[in-house]
């Protein structure tokens, strides 16, 4: 009776993590991207997703009252981008904001003068925004810290990369050292697999 | 159907656990030593980028003494300071403000840190450069408070050199 119980169980869960790692493995890359509208916060000029193909892309997500991880990820991705040389220029770099309603593109602007000019930021209605959270498969949580009304986004903090045709290639960790990043992103530029990802 | 609690017996209660909430740090308080002396080290801040509404502060405390918490800190360099949690779980990070402060165990060092916890600065009176400086006060629930005055590194820094490293 016992041992039964125990096979069962042990069955049940074999069966269960063997779905959710099917799904995991299954799950096609290109099921990360999708369509939106945004601004781009220099320009003020529209931004959608076509502007992303044509060449690779990295995407970051964060926002501007981030007081760690968005200024240490944009200060790292400026120190890539500058190590890059020449082939920098054949990289599309994108910082999307989380909170559209504190960002926006004039804001954004500002901000970004701290760091290479090349990184593009966006920013946009509160709808679109929210059509990037869920096609790029974003945790963005909105966390109170005062009862003035006052917050901060938990959030992903990895770097999505993409390639030419705007297909998703895997993802880089600001933290990484930087010559892992470096040949992350050279192998982003000449169109080869990203090592490293499952 | 069940009697659900009355109203007054819930507001007798409600009083009561008031009343024992704030007895109880009186009751509790030992008659302890001034404390051994919390020491502030690594204290730094980094640059902001322009517009930005928060900064960042880290520190380490060693506390050789009794346990002891952090409750808040003040300073003259911003609209308001809190003390956040911090963590990194798969790849997404979570920040929570913690209102009633941060434990310093007895006899221990706690490390704010990038990527961990972290004093943030509201809206900085003016923006962060390289090579200036914060002052702020700590406020512990025992030890008497400590000022600290700490250097603005640059904008993507992640500390001083490590006093240990090789």
């Amino acid at each position: 009776m016992k041992l039964s119980l125990v096979l069962t169980s042990a069955l049940a869960l074999g069966l269960s993590a063997a779905a959710l790692y099917g799904r995991h493995v299954a799950e096609p890359p290109a099921s990360i991207g999708g369509p939106f509208h945004l601004i781009e916060a220099r320009t003020s000029q529209p931004f959608d997703d076509a502007k992303l193909r044509g060449a690779p892309a990295v995407l970051f997500f964060g926002f501007t009252r981030c007081p760690d991880v968005c200024p240490t990820a944009l200060s790292r991705a400026s120190r890539w981008l500058e190590a890059l040389g020449s082939d920098a220029g054949r990289l599309r770099f994108v910082f999307i904001t989380l909170d559209p309603e504190r960002d926006t593109a004039e804001q954004m602007a500002r901000y970004l003068t701290a760091f290479d000019s090349r990184i593009i930021g966006l920013t946009g209605a509160r709808a679109e925004v929210d059509r990037v959270i869920a096609g790029y498969k974003i945790v963005a949580l909105k966390r109170p810290t005062l009862a003035d009304g006052d917050y901060v986004y938990d959030h992903t903090a990895r770097l999505q990369l993409f390639d030419a045709r705007g297909r998703f290639q895997g993802t880089l960790d600001f933290d990484d050292p930087q010559p892992e990043a470096l040949a992350k992103l050279r192998a982003l530029i000449r169109g080869e697999p990203i090592s490293g990802e499952r | 159907m069940l009697e659900p609690i009355s109203w007054r017996a819930w507001r007798v209660l409600t009083l009561l656990t008031f009343a024992v909430s704030l007895a109880a740090p009186a009751l509790s308080a030992q008659p302890a030593p001034a404390s051994a002396g919390i020491t502030v080290r690594d204290a730094w801040s980094r640059a902001t980028a322009p517009g930005a509404e928060v900064a960042v502060v880290y520190l380490s405390l060693e506390n050789p003494g009794a346990a002891d918490r952090l409750l808040s800190v003040s300073t003259p360099c911003a609209e308001r300071a809190e003390l956040h949690t911090m963590a990194m779980e798969g790849g997404v990070m979570r920040m929570r403000r913690v209102a009633a402060g941060l434990a310093l165990a007895a006899g221990a060092t706690l490390r704010l840190q990038p990527r961990g916890p972290h004093i943030m600065l509201i809206r900085p009176t003016q923006p962060l450069l390289t090579g200036g400086n914060v002052e702020l006060t700590l406020h512990f629930e025992r030890a008497p408070s400590l000022t600290v005055r700490l250097p603005v590194l640059p904008i993507g820094s992640d500390g001083p050199p490590r006093r240990d490293a090789p």
